[in-house]
């Protein structure tokens, strides 16, 4: 499709700076909570589903003294889940005067074409890992069927909104959902240790980790006068060897019950400890059998970066196509996933 | 007695403060459950409470049944009396349906920002005749397609009509 290059007039002598302003999109941080902070690229380019096998254990025992008569055995149940696959397109169509009118901007047209179109697509991948295609299959993280959504109570001296919070009681809140997050999962003891990803919209999280220094109080408080509740929550997490780190999506603005800013609190893979010196592994099936998978959030693609198609049309033009073959965010494991309600 | 319904299919947890108490308090409530608080509790207690829920959008029983439920994300709350497993079921209704609102909003928001990138810095004006981003549900071919399929298409072109969200 064409495009829009004026003529220019102007002064001579002048100097003609060679740097452009382009646009700057935000840079979402939302594929940090996948499995290895990127999409699975597995997808054969037809694939309309993706299945998983899940599989489940009962195992029952006898203890007595004496040799039992009858022994019980294990129960193993199979399921499978499934999600359907989205084609995502975007289109650019320009001709050699585009190019010539472009090129007076000193601008590549086609590789301007190719950026937009791509960003447009990494943009509504984006839009299926939070919101979902089609929600009411549970697609996307934020609706994911079964994560915890938690809202944080009023602060000690009666304050709600991340603004006023005191923030003391922010990081307690923050670490306290850490601990939940953890124990629901497993996710501790012996040498354990998880990366915690939080996704916000940067003004919760630039308020958290850059303004909100600890209050001072007339009792010992970590970080008091010295340290952010970020910093603080980082700081305590790295004890055990943690990681909590931000990431920013400004869309999940007002996308919180009653109009509350979204918070994304996930896991994205999960651990099993080496327990030193145990050899009674009471999670020897989940630890042990394999191919295991230790995804918490997946999503799936089958290409890293959208196929390019590009196509000569009649008078000298050339029209190019991009597609890209996407799930919507998945969420596997659902206590690895809390959804925080964060009022601004 | 304050009646607390969850109709969404996730968990809930809903921290808050009541006056008895120093710390704030936990309650969980299932995917489709409702609890019930407060049995001992005055009337303003209650209120505080109601309050609180308030503030993260749950909505009476009585604005369930009259389906005042924009932008619904599933507490419902009643006092007194419990609440009928069919308006959980419809508040469930309003959380989907306010799900692919916000879905949906958010694919034409992107595709509307695919035109805005290529607009001139000081002009405002657009540099391409048209932009077009669409997304498409492949339907195998042994299946019928249906209307809940997804196929969206987008496209931006001089003397188009204003793009209206779905939310």
């Amino acid at each position: 499709m064409a495009n829009y290059f004026m003529a220019q007039v102007k002064a001579r002598p002048s100097f003609d700076e060679p740097e452009i302003i382009f646009t700057q999109a935000q840079a979402s941080g939302a594929f940090e909570a996948l499995e290895n902070s990127k999409p699975r690229v597995k997808l054969s380019p037809g694939d309309l589903y993706v299945y998983v096998n899940a599989v489940d254990l009962r195992t029952e025992t006898v203890s007595a003294q004496s040799l039992a008569n009858k022994y019980p055995s294990a129960t193993l149940s199979a399921t499978y889940h499934g999600t359907q696959t989205y084609m995502i397109g975007a289109r650019a169509t320009y001709d050699h005067r585009d190019m010539e009118a472009a090129s007076n901007y000193a601008l590549a047209l086609p590789a301007a074409q190719q950026y937009a179109c791509q960003q447009g697509i990494f943009q509504q991948m984006r839009n299926g890992l939070l919101y979902g295609f089609n929600p009411a299959n549970n697609e996307g993280l934020l609706n994911a069927q079964g994560a915890i959504v938690v809202s944080p109570p009023q602060d000690q001296f009666g304050n709600t909104t991340l603004q006023t919070y005191d923030s003391g009681d922010m990081a307690l809140f923050f670490l306290n959902q850490v601990v939940n997050l953890r124990s629901g999962m497993f996710q501790s003891g012996g040498d354990i240790n998880s990366r915690v990803v939080v996704i916000s919209p940067q003004r919760v999280f630039l308020q958290l980790s850059d303004a909100a220094v600890v209050q001072l109080t007339s009792y010992q408080r970590e970080g008091a006068g010295s340290m952010t509740t970020g910093g603080m929550i980082k700081d305590v997490m790295a004890r055990d060897g943690s990681t909590f780190d931000w990431y920013f999506d400004d869309t999940l603005i007002g996308k919180g019950a009653g109009g509350t800013d979204a918070v994304i609190l996930t896991i994205p893979e999960i651990k099993n400890p080496m327990l030193k010196g145990t050899v009674a592994q009471t999670n020897k099936f989940g630890s042990t059998m394999q191919p295991s998978m230790v995804a918490v959030n997946v999503m799936y693609a089958d290409m890293v970066a959208p196929l390019e198609i590009p196509t000569p049309v009649p008078d000298g033009g050339i029209t190019v196509i991009y597609e890209l073959r996407v799930t919507a965010g998945w969420n596997l494991r659902p206590q690895g996933i809390y959804i925080i309600d964060m009022p601004y | 007695m304050l009646f607390i319904a969850n109709a969404t299919k996730q968990h809930r947890v809903f921290y808050y403060r009541s006056p008895e108490a120093k710390r704030p308090q936990r309650l969980d409530i299932p995917s489709g459950r409702q609890v019930a608080i407060g049995a001992t509790w005055p009337h303003h207690v209650i209120g505080l409470v109601t309050a609180q829920l308030d503030s993260f959008g749950a909505v009476r029983v009585a604005d369930v049944r009259s389906s005042r439920l924009e932008k619904f994300h599933g507490l419902i709350y009643s006092h007194d009396t419990e609440i009928p497993a069919e308006v959980i079921e419809v508040g469930h209704e309003a959380v989907v349906d306010h799900q692919h609102r916000r879905a949906a909003s958010e694919a034409a928001k992107g595709a509307a920002s695919v035109d805005l990138n290529m607009r001139d810095q000081k002009t405002g004006k657009r540099t391409a005749k048209s932009t077009r981003v669409t997304i498409k549900q492949d339907v195998p071919h042994n299946v019928k397609p249906t209307a809940d399929d997804i196929d969206m298409d987008v496209s931006v072109e001089e003397g188009g009509g204003p793009l209206r969200l779905p939310e």
